[in-house]
Parts: C-alpha cells; structure tokens; sequence
C-alpha cells in the first residue's frame, strides 16, 4: 500500500537516502566505542562523533563543539538541561509546553507559573514578565507546539531573560531544521531538539547544546545518570565538565552518524526553505479546509509553523484517524502528549487530528488528504 | 622528530584540539594517556612536533581551548 505521511511531527518520514547508508557503512565498517580504546575504530568512531558536535554547533550559532551533549531523543535532551540547571526554585513554562517539559518540571518539585503562548508578542511578554518572582530561575519554553501552528517569539523572550539574569531553556522538537536558530544571539542557554524530526536523523538521537555560560551553570549541577564513559575512571563522580559529565554509558555511533547525514540534508535544503515548501502545504490545505461545513480547525493565527489540527464534528479524533489510515494516510490523533495546549486550545475530551508535513511531502499528498476527509464528512 | 604532547582532560577536547590544529596545517595525533603516569595527569594528548609547539599553544589559546599543558615525551 502507498502511504501518505502526515506525522512528520511525531518523527520524519521517509529520511533522507544518505542518513540509512551512513549509518549502514558505519556499522559494517567502522563503527567502534568512541573514547574508549586508542586502536583505530575507536578513534575513527571518536571523530565522527566529534564532527556531528561540530555541525550541530555550528548550525545553532555555537563556537563550542564540546558544549553540545548528545542524548536518545529530545525527552532526555530536556531533562538534562532542566534538572542540571535548576535544581530547585521557580519557573515560567508556557501553555502549549509538551509532557517532555511538564513531567520533569512536576518531578523535580520545581514551582512553576505558565503564560499564554497564544497572544500577540507585546501581550505574552507582559504576561510572562507579570509572572517573574524573585525565585523565578528559567523559562521553559517550546518554540513551536507540537499540535498547531503557534510559534514563540524566541528572542524577545531571550533578551527578557538576560535582563532578569534567568536561564531561557528552548524545546525546539517542532522548530529546530525549519527555522533558524541562533542560541548567542537569541540568548538561549540551552536548545534541546531531537535528531529525528526535522533535523532528518534516525530515532534514538537527539541533544542538547548549552551556551558557554550556562554549561558553567550546568557543570556545578546534579548529573541525570552516572556511569562509564573513558575519562577519570579511577574517580567515583561524573567528571565535572562537559560533555562526558552527562554522556554516561556507550554513544550511538551509528544514530549520532545518521543524525550527521541529517544536518548536512537541512543545511544544504535551507531551513527556511523546507519551512517555505511546508507552509506552502499547509495552507493549501487550511484554505481547503476552511471551505468544508462540519470541520473545525484549531489553527494557530500567530507565528505559524506547519501542523494543522483539525476534527470532523461528528467524528472522535480517534475515529477520523482510523478512518484516514484505511485509506493510507498516517496522521496522529488524541491529546498528543500535550494536554495543556489542547486545553489552551479548546479541543474535545477526545483531542483532536494532527496533520504536520514534512520535506518530502508533495501536492498530491493533500490533494489526496483533502478528497479522503471530503469524503469522511 | 622529537615528539610533544599536550594534554587535555577529555577526548573532546583533545578532538577539538585536532581540528584548529589540522585548520593550520599542524599535523597531530590524538593518544590515551593514563592519568596517573602522565605528567600533566591527563587522560588523552595530542601528539605534534616540538617545532610546532609554541604555534600550537598561540593557537589553543587563540581559540580558547584548555590544556594540561605541554611536555616533551
């Protein structure tokens, strides 16, 4: 069966041809434990891992390579980030936050206040500012939801934290491949991005990478997990500076390789440019949408990115998936691990259909969308 | 050839070390050090030629690269 994929936000579909073939010479090649042997695999293995920290660094506006700490996905890039930098105290999270921002927040005890990530740039930065206390250590924020088109104003936000002295920590799971990023001049202090969205690598990468004050920060901070990684190992801690002080365990040579193939994709496209080919997409298929009676879409009109959601008002969301998925087309349904921005949104108890595009994502893609869901309603 | 190391705390850097040094045509060679037995207590090094050792301290410094200092073998 020809699929049609829809779900690019949930991991990108298909890669592009250079990512599975690196990771496959890698593998039958080369592909020895980095940093921990000085015979030729492992330090073949070493510098590949170390050039995907160069690309990285390079791509979001860092000098330091040695700040960007590899991690499974964006889930683990956030938890570092927050549990090594605010240990304790209080922090700003935004509506539309993801679980992956939420949960480690809520079990860390840390107090938190959220402000609305859907208001005009003026109006959220009040609101943000109204919600600053003495206490108040970070803002948390995603730079595009994962569920609509609402984008946050990262350095408005940015240059708001510098002036309190608070650490800005970004999810950019939705953002980051699609837009650029400068973490100096946007004054983030650590971006955490998963390596299989838009970044185009396999599943099982992703990292965070800090600026070069907040990594001073993180260093004197708590460790997620504690354990092997070829530097100091007569020591009982974690060396205290990065990145092998939250690098605990084996790299993924193979999915940090793959990952590399990635970035070289995105660099060489433009971010702006698969940006523009997606927004194209999207509105064709909102403007299509906006047309059919019994069809409610919850699209962002501020700062848009390409994800539209949408239900069919008689449909559960669960049930318009399925429905879509017998005719090949994979989308996502339901609360998409981000309850707080449904709520913000207004959605059903049942949440609501996710359509996010992708680079590889075509006009008879939607044009093929939009007859299967003419012919739902 | 006589043969000089510098010393780094981490793979990574050493690795970083490498690469300003290969932008400037300096070769080098990243070794494992253990740390009790080496001078500087480092655990990986970088291997050059004690010719290129002033350039290469100009440089780590240059770029803000910290090393354990820089012995003859």
């Amino acid at each position: 069966m020809q699929y049609v994929y829809l779900d690019n936000a949930a991991t990108t579909f298909p890669k592009p041809p250079g990512v599975s073939f690196a990771m496959k010479n890698c593998i039958d090649g080369w592909c020895g434990n980095p940093g921990r042997g000085a015979h030729p695999l492992s330090q073949k293995s070493a510098e590949a891992v170390f050039g995907v920290r160069e690309q990285i660094a390079e791509m979001f506006g860092s000098k330091s390579p040695e700040n960007v700490v590899f991690t499974s996905n964006a889930t683990g890039a956030l938890n570092i980030a927050i549990k090594s930098l605010v240990p304790q105290g209080h922090v700003l999270l935004s509506d539309i936050e993801h679980n992956a921002v939420v949960r480690p927040v809520f079990a860390s005890g840390l107090r938190y206040s959220i402000f609305s990530a859907l208001a005009e740039t003026d109006e959220l930065l009040y609101d943000l500012s109204a919600h600053l206390s003495q206490d108040t250590k970070a803002v948390i924020a995603s730079a595009g939801s994962n569920i609509c088109g609402a984008s946050l104003p990262l350095s408005e936000i940015g240059k708001l934290c510098r002036e309190h002295g608070i650490f800005f920590i970004v999810d950019a799971s939705q953002y980051a491949g699609t837009h650029d990023i400068d973490i100096e001049k946007m004054n983030i202090d650590a971006l955490c991005a998963p390596g299989h969205k838009s970044l185009y690598g396999p599943q099982g990468s992703g990292f965070v990478l800090f600026s070069d004050e907040a990594v001073k920060a993180a260093e004197k901070g708590p460790t997620l997990i504690e354990g092997g990684n070829g530097v100091n190992s007569r020591e009982m801690l974690m060396p205290p500076f990065t990145p092998e002080r939250f690098e605990a365990g084996t790299l993924s040579v193979p999915n940090i390789v793959g990952l590399g193939e990635g970035l070289k994709f995105v660099k060489k496209e433009g971010p702006s440019k698969i940006f523009t080919r997606e927004s194209a997409l999207y509105e064709y298929t909102r403007n299509e949408f906006s047309q059919m009676y019994g069809l409610t879409m919850y699209a962002g009109q501020i700062r848009r990115s390409s994800i539209l959601l949408f239900n069919i008002d008689r449909m559960k969301s669960e049930e318009t998936a399925a429905a879509l998925a017998e005719r090949g087309i994979c989308v996502r349904s339901g609360l998409h691990c981000a309850p707080l921005a449904h709520a913000a949104l207004g959605t059903p108890e049942h949440g609501a259909v996710r359509i996010s595009f992708g680079a590889f994502n075509t006009y008879d893609d939607v044009y093929y969308l939009v007859q299967a869901v003419k012919e739902l309603l | 050839m006589r043969r000089c190391y510098a010393g780094f705390r981490s793979l990574t850097l050493a690795l970083k070390g490498k690469q300003v040094l290969e932008q400037n045509a300096i070769d080098s060679e990243v070794v494992k050090k253990d740390p009790k037995n080496s001078q500087k207590g480092c655990s990986y090094a970088l291997v050059i030629s004690c010719a290129q050792a002033r350039n290469c301290e100009n440089l780590f410094n240059i770029y803000g690269i910290h090393y354990l200092g820089l012995v003859e073998e």
